[in-house]
């Protein structure tokens, strides 16, 4: 079935749970009726899901590279052997190993260091069965934002020399260096456009910094003068910050707020926490 | 480089929405905590460093797509840790199963099978994929560029509209000529793999 742009857009926006109920809920009662389209909707789906599929793949490489590499510069636990190449043996999506082993000594490290874990692990899995500070359940809640989903929030019709400067700042944000972040984004020139995205992105900043008094405003900023995915993200991170700082009444109606929201992406989080803390 | 700042994951339900998120550092902590044992069980299981690798990325990838699916869903007191680690080991055990199928030994009697009917589901579902990685490589290198973008980059529209040099709503039409295109080649592709 050739599909027309417009019922391919449909479709995208059906995947991406985009519709409306009522929409959702028609668009659903139409392919039912009609068999080409279903087939249709099938196929797209098989589409979708090899895509992801490639997706994932990419992602798992890059974290089996930092993984690695990390491994190699830093602990030397694992260390590769001495003979091994790079083979030509594929798995699904074709890639290359570096093969490693551990040896006597280092196993018996690694042996000891995993028991530690697992103790600390059962200790912290025990002090996780009863009801929760808020200052525990926000560390249990916390991540900071992921950087290769940021770039998704910058401003629509944003100057090329702007976007440059955002990047830049991003970088530190990702290696950690929240003070300077800071600091480059109280000095970036204030446009309107950028605005909602500069206050979120310094709010988030403070916050990943110790500082979730100074960056509950400019939370609150972001969330008043900004839509859909900032919107979302503004209000999970504000009702983290009103949970470190403390006011349980605040961060209850944020987190409630959320939790009611089944299109909120931190709508499970929120749950969570909810259930954790005793109001 | 520096050492992976590997995330204290106190709450398995915090891991378990990181991973449906896609955070990069959800995927640094199951490799943090998980790579070394699973390699140790494999080589302990008649596998090599390789067969662990291997395994491992077949493991998550089955994990993070019945995730991402909808397959799997996370209930109450579950570790995602222990459920990640069962799946790599499915995967390992699948393998040599069949290899010991194909030398006509038996399994150890320690090892416990795995379910095939699973197996075989995640087994079609890679053949899928497959199918859809070879029809994606034939695209001409326009259209193969704006999916990769599109759908496994995850750029926006108007990162890929600036990256061609294009209006956004050109890239969209674009981006329907070329899933169309890619529908055609996928189910070409598909028939001749016998799904």
């Amino acid at each position: 079935m050739k599909l027309t742009e417009q019922q391919y857009e449909l479709i995208e926006a059906y995947f991406n749970n985009d519709l409306s109920d009522t929409d959702r809920a028609s668009f659903e009662g139409e392919f039912e009726r009609d068999t080409d389209l279903k087939a249709e909707i099938q196929t797209q789906r098989e589409l979708r899901l090899g895509l992801k599929a490639l997706a994932l793949d990419q992602r798992l490489k890059k974290a089996q590279q930092r993984w690695q590499q990390s491994n190699l510069s830093n602990h030397q636990i694992i260390q590769p052997q001495k003979d091994a190449e790079p083979t030509g043996k594929q798995i699904l999506f074709g890639r290359q190993a570096n093969t490693q082993r551990l040896g006597g000594f280092q196993y018996w490290v690694a042996a000891a260091v995993l028991i530690v874990v697992s103790g600390v692990g059962i200790w912290l899995y025990q002090q996780n069965s009863a009801s929760a500070t808020l200052e525990t359940a926000y560390m249990e809640a916390y991540q900071p934002d992921d950087t290769q989903f940021l770039t998704k929030d910058f401003p629509t019709d944003l100057p090329a020399n702007d976007r440059t400067k955002l990047l830049d700042i991003m970088q530190g944000y990702k290696a950690g260096n929240y003070a300077s972040v800071i600091h480059q984004l109280e000095t970036l020139p204030t446009e309107k456009q950028t605005l909602p995205y500069k206050n979120y992105f310094l709010g988030l900043s403070l916050l990943a910094n110790k500082q979730a008094d100074k960056a509950i405003p400019y939370l609150h900023l972001a969330l008043t003068n900004s839509s859909g995915a900032l919107a979302q993200k503004s209000t999970w991170f504000l009702a983290l910050a009103y949970l470190k700082t403390g006011n349980k009444a605040e961060a209850n109606q944020r987190l409630q707020t959320i939790a009611a929201d089944p299109n909120q992406p931190f709508n499970g989080l929120a749950r969570q926490v909810l259930a954790r803390v005793k109001w | 480089m520096p050492a992976i700042r590997s995330a204290l994951y106190i709450s398995q339900f915090a891991l378990y929405e990181a991973l449906r998120r896609g955070d990069s550092a959800a995927y640094d902590h199951l490799y943090a905590e998980l790579y070394g044992p699973f390699q140790f069980w494999v080589i302990g299981n008649s596998g090599t460093d390789m067969d662990a690798e291997d395994a491992f990325q077949k493991g998550l990838m089955n994990f993070l797509l019945n995730l991402e699916t909808g397959k799997y869903h996370y209930q109450e007191g579950a570790k995602v840790t222990y459920v990640v680690f069962e799946y790599c080991k499915k995967v390992w055990l699948t393998e040599l199963q069949s290899a010991r199928l194909r030398n006509r030994a038996a399994m150890p009697a320690s090892l416990e099978l795995p379910d095939t009917a699973d197996i075989e589901q995640d087994l079609e579902r890679m053949v899928l994929v497959k199918a859809v990685q070879q029809a994606l490589e034939m695209l001409k290198d326009e259209c193969r560029n704006l999916m990769q973008w599109f759908y496994i980059d995850e750029l926006s529209i108007r990162e890929i509209a600036e990256r061609l040099g294009m209006k956004e709503t050109s890239t969209k039409s674009k981006r329907y000529d070329c899933t169309e295109k890619l529908k055609g080649l996928y189910l070409k592709t598909a028939k001749q793999s016998g799904l």
